[in-house]
């Protein structure tokens, strides 16, 4: 999950190299955070967060195949 | 038709410990990254030329990242390319069933939204959409949203009464309202706020329900 999310990110943003993902493992549920330069919020998260809502969309697919949940948190 | 949220949103599993880990090495706008599929029909219709070459790296990349997204997800997947009037079109092929496509097409959308988001960030002069497929899913949704117009259009002119559908996308509403566009006796109208709306049809000559 973390490899799909920095992924996405890195091509998402203008400074790939600040783009940092951490996955903290519950029992059945991840918490991936999400940090990116500060520049680059606007463009992980899109106007009216569409972009946002569209990587948790992708990420919820790759959690279902795995048969667990994942949250995104998006670090600001 | 019931559309629920499926956002994984909220502070539900939230740990206070965090832990960071992985500082996200390897680069990943390498143009240059080897592509492992055989492009089809895309070049069909290449004229040569610079203009074309670029336009060949652009598809190259663009399909690799594509492939790259599907593979993370946990699905093996074949890519191919074609041209279709002027929009770069992108047929998915792969083992992950319903998967890639989702609740009312809303996985496959999310992978469109975001290529084009990828393809505006890498190539600022690209000015072609790209769209994308698997199973033949868009052709299908056309087709089930036409009959479905059709049926609640009859449905209201014989109980005279309006019929609201939905929550849907846009693009899903879009051909509802041209599917009854033709029809003299109903009327369509979308209703709400947001991305997703009903939609209601209401029968002309009675005039609108409340």
């Amino acid at each position: 999950m973390k490899e799909l999310i920095e992924y996405i990110a890195k091509a998402l943003v203008d400074n790939p190299d600040q783009v940092k993902v951490s996955e903290i493992e519950g029992e059945r549920t991840s918490v991936i955070e999400l940090t990116v330069a500060k520049e680059d919020l606007g463009k992980v998260i899109g106007k009216q967060g569409r972009t946002a809502r569209a990587i948790r969309t992708i990420l919820s697919a790759a959690s279902t195949k795995i048969k667990r949940h994942s949250v995104l948190e998006i670090i600001e | 038709m019931e559309w629920k949220d499926q956002d994984l949103e909220g502070e539900e599993g939230r740990e206070d410990e965090v832990h960071r880990e992985g500082e996200g090495e390897g680069s990943l706008n390498s143009p240059e990254k080897p592509f492992r599929f055989e492009e089809k029909g895309y070049w069909e219709k290449s004229i040569p030329g610079k203009e074309e070459d670029e336009r060949e790296k652009r598809v190259t990349w663009l399909r690799t990242t594509l492939t790259e997204i599907i593979e993370l997800i946990g699905i093996n997947a074949h890519v191919e390319a074609q041209r279709r009037e002027g929009k770069i079109f992108f047929e998915i092929k792969g083992d992950g069933g319903g998967l890639i496509i989702g609740k009312q097409g809303q996985t496959l959308d999310a992978l469109q939204y975001i290529l084009n988001k990828i393809a505006a960030n890498r190539y600022r002069e690209l000015k072609e959409k790209v769209i994308l497929d698997t199973e033949n899913y868009r052709g299908r949704r056309v087709e089930a949203l036409k009959n479905m117009a059709l049926r609640m259009g009859e449905k209201v002119k014989k109980l005279k009464k309006a019929v609201t559908i939905g929550p849907l996308n846009p693009q899903d509403r879009r051909i509802i309202h041209i599917t009854l566009s033709g029809d003299e006796n109903v009327r369509t109208e979308s209703e709400g706020e947001g991305f997703y709306k009903k939609l209601v049809i209401t029968p002309k000559s009675t005039g609108r329900k409340d």
